[in-house]
C-alpha cells in the first residue's frame, strides 16, 4: 500500500493564478477521497526503529510488519514481503496506538437529558463520519476512543467504541467492530442539577441518585420476570416492549460494561454497593477523582479506573484531587487509564501519561499502559488492541522521540495498517464534509466545545417552567 | 333544494344538460386544443396534434380533428404541451396545526403524550389541508397538477393523501386518492421525550416493536380469546402496524447522506418499506442507496450560488449579505482554497439528480422544502449540471404517476387520461420557457405569466380589465371572468362563465366607488331571477358576496388577469 496522502498538498502562495489554486485544491480533495475510500485495512513494514510493545517490553531496532490489518510479526531481521509500504524506522518511536477511555467526540448527540434514566439511548446512533476532531485526535497519536453519552443523567446512554478511521464516511465503518457494549453512568452534582434543580424530580441529592440506580434495576427484574412468564407460555399475551427496560436486564446480566462519571470516594462506595445488590460486576468509574482514598475497596470488587492527570477544581466536589490519583490507584491494583473528555486533551495524552512519571514514579511501561492496554481493558478489547503483539490490530503510532519525553511529537498514525495520519502530509483542510451554505467567516471558526459531558443539556438547565 | 340546483347551474353557466338553452348558456369542460406541439410522454418528439378534452378526460389525441359541437376551440399553434406534474412529496395546501397553548403540561418530560412528542402516525393530510391555501396556487402555476401531501408535525407528522390542484371549497373534494404513506423524521421535541436525535432513534425502536406486538396480541386474542383479557393499544400503535408489516410505505426524510445512512441503519433493524424524502445531497451514501435500491424524492432545492447573492440592489441587502458579498470578494490563498471547496460543494449538489439518473436509481422530486417560484430555475440548474431533460420529465410525471398508483390516470398525454396539461411557449428546460397555461381535469388556468404587472385598482385605482372569480355554491366549484370597461366616469361591465363562449350578462347599477363595487344581473328560469354582487377590490385582487333572494349569499374571490392575455 502506499501512502494515503499521494500527492504533495503545498500551494505556492506566491501563485497569482486563482485558477491553478482551485484546481489545485478540487485536485486534492479528489484524491483523498480516492485514497480514502479504497481500503478499510492495510499493509505496512517499520523496519529498525525502536518498538514499544508495552506488554512485552522494548526490541530496540526492531522490525513490525502488519498485513491485512494485523500485526504479523515483530522482532529483529524479518524481512517485508514484495511491495509493501516499508517506513524507515531509524531513530524514531513505535507504540500501540492511544486508547482513549472518555471522549465525546466523532458524534452528533452527546445527552438526552430528558430523563434521570435513558438506558433506550445509544450514541452509535449518530456517529458523525466528518468530524474533524477525529483527525485532530489523529494527530495526537490516538487511535480509539470511547465516544461516550454524557453525565446529564443517572443512567445515560449507550456508548460507541471507534476507530479512527478518518476519511471513511459510513458512520458504520467508526464503530470498531466486536467491542462490547458499554454504557454510562453518572453521580453527583450534574444529575442533580439538571433533574433535581432543572425539573424539581428525582434525584434533587446524593441520596436521590442512589434510589435512582435502585428503582431501576427494580424495575428492570420486574419487566424480566413478566417476559419470561410470557416466553415460558404462562402468560399468552406480549407485554409492552420497553427498550429501557431491555437495556437495564442486559446491564444485569453482565451483557454491557458500566462506565460510572464520578468524583466523591462516598459516592463510589454507594455504587459499588448499589452493583453488588444487583450483582453487576463491570464497572469502570470515570474522573474518580476522589478514588485514591477508596483504591484498595475498588481493587478488590475489580472496579476499574479512568482519571485525568492533574485537572480539577471546575466545580466544587472536585476540588478534593491530586496528581498522585494515576499513580495511587495503580499502585493499589486497579486497571487505570488517563482520558481526555476533551477534544483537545485528546491531541496530547502522551504528555498526560508521561504527568505519573513526575507524579508517582510509575515506570514508563506503567505510563505507556494507562493510554493503551489499560483503556484497552476497561472497554474489554484487550485481545485485540492496546499492546504491540502478533495478531493484534495494526493499530500504530510512530514518535520521533520517546512518546513520554516532553519533546515527542506523533509523526505518523496508523490504523488497521492504513495511515490516517502523517505529519508530513497534513494539508491545512482536512473537512469532509462542505457545508455549501456555510459562510466562510464561520468556516474559520470550527467550533469544539471545551468539555462535552454536559453537551445538549443547557436548554434543561435553563428551563424552569416546572419548578 | 332542485330550485338550487338548478339555480346555481344557471347563475354560473353550469352544466349543460340542466339547460334548455344549451349552447347559449354553456359548454362544460370541452375543449379542443389545436396544432399544438405535444409531447406525450417522457423521451417523446414533440408531435404537431389536436387534443380533445370531454368532462375533463383527453377523448382523442391526433392530428387534424374536427370541433365537436359544444366544444371550445383552443388553438395552440407553436406551444408546447406537457402531461400536468405531479409532486412526488409536498406540503402544498397545508397548514400546520397551531399549538395548543393551554395545553396541560406532562408530569415529567418522560411522560409526555404521543401528540407532545410529536409522534402522531395517525393523523391524516386531510385534517391539514386548506383548499383556499395559496401555496395550491403558486405550485399550479409552476404545472403541478396533482400532489401527494404530507402533514406537518413533529418525529412523525402522519400520513399522505394525493389531491388535486384545482380550486375547491373544501380540502377533501381536492383529494382524488388516499396514499397513506407515513411520513418520518428525525426531529426531537425539544423540551420533552425524546429531545435529541439519539431518543428518537431509540423511540422508534420501541414504536415498532410494540406495533409488531400489538398486532400479535390481537391475532392471538381473536384465535383464542378465553381466559384472556382483551389486548389494548393506542391508536398511535395502532396506525404504525401497516407500516412495520410493510403494507405501505414510510417516507423518511433524509436530506444529507449521514440522515441516509440512519434512515437506512433503522430500516435494516425494523424492517419497513422506505423511500428517502426531500434528499439534498447523497453525497457519501450513493453506493448505499444504489445497493439498497433506496427509492429517492430529490428536493427541489439547491444551495444558492454564489454570483445570484450579488443581484440585489446595495439598499435591499441585509448587514450579513453585505459582510458575504465582502467575503466573497476578498482574497487570499486560503480563502480561496476555502472558496474552491465551497463552489465544488454547490456543484456536487446540482450533480445530484443527474447522478441518480446515470446510477440507474429511480428517483422523483419532493417539494418539502421548495419555492414554487423557484422550481423551474432549480430544475434548469439540474439539467445544466447533467440531468437529462426525459429523465426531469419522468421525476415531473410518469415516476411520481408510478409511484403513487396514478399510472392508468396520469402521468402522460394519451386517451383517457385526465386533461391535466402544462402548456409552455417553449420546450420545456429550455431557457426562457414559460409556462402559460395549465390545464386540470379540463379546466383550463390562464394568464399564469404576468407579462406585466397588473393595474393598480382598489382606491384611487381603476378595475378595467378582465378578472377572473371563483366561488362555490352547492358545494360545486364555479369559475368565469368579469370584465369591466371605462364608460366616462363610471364602469360597465359583464360577467362571462368559464362554461360559456356567449357574451356574459351584463351587470346593471353598475357603481364602484372608494375600493367597493355592486351591481346585479339577471337570470332566465322559469322567471327572472335577480343576482347581487358586492365585491371589494384591493390591488389585483377581490372577494366579496354574490347573493341571490331567496337562495342566500355565497362567496366570491379573485383576481386581475394580465391585460395582454395570449389567449
Amino acid at each position: 500500500m502506499n501512502s494515503s496522502y499521494p500527492i504533495q498538498t503545498k500551494i505556492d502562495i506566491k501563485m497569482k493564478n486563482n485558477i491553478i489554486i482551485k484546481i489545485s485544491v478540487l485536485m486534492i480533495i479528489l484524491l483523498f477521497a480516492y485514497a480514502f475510500v479504497r481500503a478499510q485495512s492495510g499493509d505496512i513494514f517499520i523496519k529498525n526503529a525502536t518498538l514499544l510493545t508495552v506488554t512485552n517490553g522494548i526490541v530496540e531496532q526492531g522490525d513490525l510488519l502488519v498485513q491485512g490489518g494485523k500485526i504479523k510479526s515483530i522482532g529483529k531481521g524479518i524481512s517485508a514481503p514484495a511491495n509493501v509500504k516499508t517506513i524507515d524506522g531509524t531513530g524514531l518511536y513505535v507504540m500501540p496506538g492511544i486508547i482513549d477511555a472518555h471522549s465525546h467526540i466523532g458524534i452528533d448527540v452527546v445527552n438526552e437529558a430528558s430523563n434521570p434514566v435513558t438506558a433506550e439511548v445509544y450514541v452509535g446512533d449518530v456517529i458523525d463520519p466528518y468530524a474533524i476532531a477525529v483527525y485532530r485526535a489523529l494527530a495526537g497519536g490516538v487511535t480509539i476512543s470511547h465516544a461516550m453519552h454524557g453525565s446529564a443523567n443517572v443512567i445515560g446512554g449507550q456508548c460507541q467504541t471507534i476507530k479512527h478511521r478518518y476519511g471513511n464516511t459510513d458512520p458504520s465503518s467508526y464503530k470498531m467492530e466486536g467491542a462490547p457494549r458499554t454504557i454510562k453512568f453518572a453521580l453527583g452534582e450534574n444529575p442533580m442539577r439538571v433533574h433535581g434543580e432543572g425539573q424539581g424530580i428525582v434525584p434533587s441529592t446524593r441520596m436521590g441518585v442512589e434510589q435512582v440506580f435502585r428503582k431501576a434495576f427494580s424495575d428492570a427484574l420486574d419487566y424480566k420476570a413478566k417476559w419470561a412468564d410470557y416466553k415460558s407460555g404462562k402468560t399468552k399475551l406480549a407485554p409492552e416492549y420497553n427498550l429501557r427496560m431491555e437495556t437495564l436486564a442486559d446491564i444485569i446480566d453482565g451483557k454491557i460494561i458500566v462506565h460510572c462519571h464520578s468524583y466523591r470516594a462516598d459516592e463510589i462506595l454507594m455504587l459499588l454497593r448499589v452493583l453488588k445488590d444487583f450483582g453487576i460486576t463491570k464497572i469502570c468509574f470515570q474522573h474518580v477523582n476522589e478514588g485514591f482514598k477508596v483504591a484498595p475497596e475498588l481493587a478488590a470488587y475489580g472496579a476499574m479506573a479512568s482519571v485525568f492527570a492533574d485537572w480539577w477544581a471546575y466545580k466544587f466536589e472536585v476540588y478534593y484531587s491530586t496528581a498522585y490519583n494515576a499513580a495511587i490507584l495503580t499502585k493499589n491494583g486497579v486497571v487505570t487509564s488517563i482520558n481526555s473528555d476533551d477534544a483537545e486533551l485528546i491531541r496530547h495524552l502522551y504528555h498526560e501519561a508521561a504527568k505519573t512519571k513526575r507524579y508517582g514514579n510509575l515506570t514508563d511501561e506503567e505510563a505507556l499502559k494507562l493510554i493503551t492496554i489499560n483503556p484497552a481493558k476497561q472497554l474489554g478489547i484487550e485481545s485485540r488492541v492496546g499492546s504491540l503483539e502478533t495478531g493484534k490490530d495494526g493499530d500504530l503510532v510512530i514518535f520521533d522521540h520517546h512518546p513520554l519525553s516532553v519533546y515527542a511529537v506523533p509523526q505518523m498514525t496508523i490504523v488497521d495498517g492504513i495511515v490516517r495520519f502523517d505529519r508530513k502530509n497534513d494539508p491545512k483542510d482536512m473537512r469532509l464534509d462542505i457545508d455549501p451554505e456555510e459562510k466562510l467567516s464561520d468556516t474559520y471558526i470550527m467550533h469544539e466545545d471545551e468539555d462535552r459531558c454536559m453537551q445538549d443539556v443547557t436548554e434543561w438547565l435553563f428551563n424552569t417552567q416546572n419548578k | 333544494m332542485r330550485i338550487c340546483i338548478l339555480l346555481s347551474v344557471l347563475l354560473f353557466m353550469g352544466h349543460a344538460t340542466f339547460c334548455q338553452n344549451t349552447y347559449k348558456m354553456g359548454i362544460t369542460d370541452n375543449y379542443l386544443i389545436k396544432n399544438a406541439l405535444v409531447v406525450s410522454k417522457p423521451g417523446a418528439a414533440p408531435v404537431k396534434q389536436d387534443i380533445l378534452i370531454e368532462d375533463g378526460i383527453i377523448k382523442s389525441v391526433g392530428p387534424n380533428q374536427k370541433l365537436p359541437l359544444n366544444t371550445l376551440d383552443l388553438s395552440c399553434d407553436s406551444m408546447y404541451i406537457y402531461a400536468g406534474f405531479i409532486a412526488g412529496a409536498s406540503y402544498i395546501g397545508i397548514k400546520a396545526p397551531e399549538e395548543k397553548k393551554d395545553a396541560p403540561k406532562p408530569p415529567s418530560r418522560d411522560e409526555a403524550t404521543y401528540e407532545q412528542s410529536g409522534i402522531t402516525p395517525q393523523v391524516s393530510a386531510l385534517s391539514q389541508l386548506n383548499a383556499s391555501d395559496k401555496s395550491i396556487e403558486d405550485f399550479r402555476k409552476a404545472g403541478f397538477t396533482v400532489a401527494q401531501v404530507f402533514p406537518k408535525g413533529g418525529m412523525i407528522p402522519g400520513q399522505s393523501s394525493i389531491i388535486s390542484l384545482k380550486m375547491a371549497k373544501d380540502g377533501d373534494e381536492l383529494v382524488i386518492a388516499d396514499a397513506k404513506n407515513l411520513l418520518s423524521t428525525f426531529t426531537s421535541s425539544r423540551l420533552v421525550a425524546p429531545s435529541t436525535q439519539i431518543g428518537v432513534m431509540a423511540r422508534y425502536r420501541n414504536l415498532y416493536k410494540n406495533a409488531e406486538l400489538a398486532d400479535k396480541n390481537a391475532m392471538a386474542y381473536k384465535t383464542n380469546p378465553v381466559g384472556l383479557k382483551a389486548p389494548s393499544f393506542s391508536e398511535e400503535i395502532a396506525a404504525l402496524i401497516p407500516f412495520q408489516k410493510k403494507e405501505r410505505n414510510v417516507y423518511f426524510l433524509a436530506p444529507k447522506a449521514k440522515d441516509i445512512y440512519r434512515a437506512s441503519a433503522l430500516q435494516k433493524e425494523l424492517g419497513y418499506n422506505l423511500y428517502l424524502v426531500d434528499v439534498k445531497h447523497i453525497g457519501d451514501a450513493m453506493d448505499l442507496v444504489k445497493s439498497a435500491k433506496l427509492p429517492v424524492l430529490l428536493s427541489i432545492d439547491l444551495p444558492e450560488k454564489e454570483e445570484e447573492k450579488g443581484g440585489k440592489s446595495e439598499k435591499g441587502k441585509k448587514p450579513d449579505e453585505k459582510a458575504a458579498e465582502k467575503e466573497t470578494k476578498e482574497s487570499s490563498p486560503e480563502l480561496d482554497s476555502l472558496k474552491a471547496k465551497k463552489n465544488a460543494a454547490i456543484k456536487a449538489y446540482e450533480e445530484e439528480a443527474g447522478k441518480l439518473e446515470k446510477a440507474g436509481i429511480s428517483f422523483t422530486f419532493s417539494l418539502l422544502d421548495a419555492k414554487a417560484t423557484d422550481i423551474s430555475k432549480t430544475l434548469m440548474r439540474m439539467v445544466d449540471a447533467g440531468l437529462s431533460k426525459d429523465a426531469a420529465l419522468a421525476a415531473l410525471t410518469t415516476t411520481p404517476a408510478s409511484w403513487l398508483g396514478l399510472s392508468k390516470t396520469h402521468g402522460t398525454i394519451e386517451q383517457g387520461k385526465v386533461a391535466n396539461l402544462v402548456i409552455m411557449d417553449k420546450p420545456i428546460f429550455e431557457k426562457e420557457g414559460k409556462i402559460k397555461m395549465v390545464m386540470i381535469e379540463g379546466r383550463l388556468f390562464d394568464g399564469l405569466v404576468a407579462d406585466k404587472a397588473p393595474a393598480e385598482a382598489g382606491k384611487g385605482g381603476s378595475i378595467e380589465g378582465s378578472w377572473t372569480y371563483v366561488t362555490v355554491v352547492q358545494g360545486g366549484e364555479e369559475i368565469g371572468t368579469f370584465k369591466f370597461t371605462k364608460d366616462g366616469s363610471s364602469y360597465k361591465g359583464v360577467v362571462i362563465s368559464d362554461r360559456t363562449s356567449s357574451a356574459g350578462s351584463e351587470i346593471k347599477d353598475l357603481v364602484f366607488k372608494d375600493n367597493k363595487l355592486s351591481g346585479y344581473t339577471t337570470v332566465d328560469a322559469d322567471g327572472t331571477i335577480k343576482v347581487d354582487f358586492n365585491l371589494t377590490f384591493d390591488g389585483s385582487k377581490f372577494t366579496g358576496k354574490v347573493s341571490v333572494p331567496g337562495m342566500g349569499s355565497f362567496d366570491i374571490s379573485g383576481s386581475k388577469k394580465p391585460d395582454n392575455n395570449e389567449f
